[in-house]
């Protein structure tokens, strides 16, 4: 599982800042102009995954084999690492709620 | 003893038969040559075994259990003609992913690992990497080995120390391999399998080579 850990932070790592970018804009957006922006948060941030994925695909598959030769498929790694971001995505956003409460508040 | 069997590999692209009837085998200790021309398909049956290649039609096992994706749990494990390692971590803490714990001391030993550990990939040249890749595959936890041209971009010197280390690793595990520097893959392999025509013929004595239009008769 250790192994497994490590694996996912090294396959995270090159992603990480381009998705929480994702994350934080929209953070930001929902903060300015509250609930309604929602359901166009889910669509931006599919797109941050689907644009890694392209990105990803584009410029460092070689890198795939490391991760299968280490026993894990490229599909369960994604899986592992947008589930990871989806959780901090979901925090934010929590976070987010309570800023903007706060400013409604003020 | 472990026991790779592939057979009844058939895979086609565009309507074109690339490969029809395989069957090719590889048991723990032991090193299985596979020859054949420039696009003849070697690197497609490679991938087919390790699992990143879908066939039409394939029946891969070991000890007679069907595998469907070689990688699963570490089983088998592959060095495509490419680089694979990514830049931006420290060769040691990639390494240890997948070398395996038991040889991780005489893994150590290596050169270009006592050189380079603390750094990234960036730090070495083309044939370092190449050594320090083949050398990571050689060391991994897996059963069976596939090997994609590992004497491309390695010096006559380092070529000689890969063949050593090839015959090292085979007392342990099964080897396929393949290159186009096929006097190398004479000297290491034990057994020689050509790929022809979609077909694998099993070759029994070198001059068969020539009969198949591998190499020249002169």
């Amino acid at each position: 599982m250790a192994n497994t850990r490590t694996l996912i932070w090294y396959f995270y790592r090159p992603i990480f800042l381009w998705n929480n970018t994702f994350s934080l804009v929209f953070a930001v957006l929902f903060i300015l102009h509250g609930y309604n922006t929602l359901p166009f948060g889910l669509f931006f941030k599919f797109l941050g995954y689907a644009s890694t994925i392209f990105l990803q695909s584009a410029t460092t598959k070689n890198v795939y084999m490391y991760y299968r030769n280490a026993g894990h498929s490229t599909r369960r790694m994604y899986a592992y690492v947008f589930g990871i971001d989806f959780l901090i995505y979901i925090v934010l956003l929590f976070v987010s709620m309570l800023i903007r409460n706060e400013l409604l508040k003020g | 003893m472990n026991y790779l069997k592939v057979d009844s590999v058939e895979l086609a692209y565009d309507g074109r038969n690339i490969l029809q009837s395989i069957f090719i085998d590889c048991k723990q200790g032991e090193i299985v040559g596979l020859l054949g021309r420039n696009g003849c398909g070697k690197s497609s049956l490679l991938k087919i075994i390790f699992g990143t290649l879908k066939p039409d039609h394939k029946y891969i096992s070991i000890n007679d259990n069907y595998i469907d994706t070689g990688y699963h749990n570490s089983r088998i494990a592959y060095l495509p003609q490419h680089n694979y390692l990514p830049g931006g971590i420290a060769i040691e803490k990639l390494a240890r992913q997948i070398v395996d714990a038991d040889y991780w001391d005489e893994f150590t030993t290596l050169l270009v690992y006592q050189n380079y550990h603390k750094q990234t990939i960036s730090s070495l040249s083309g044939g370092e990497l190449r050594q320090l890749e083949i050398m990571i595959i050689l060391y991994s936890k897996a059963d069976f080995i596939l090997l994609d041209e590992p004497f491309t971009h390695v010096s006559p010197i380092q070529a000689e120390r890969l063949k050593s280390a090839l015959r090292d690793c085979a007392t342990r595990k099964g080897i396929i391999i393949t290159d186009h520097q096929y006097r190398n893959i004479l000297e290491v392999s034990n057994r020689l399998v050509l790929l022809t025509n979609g077909c694998t013929k099993h070759i029994v004595h070198t001059d068969e080579l020539i009969t198949y239009g591998y190499i020249s008769g002169h």
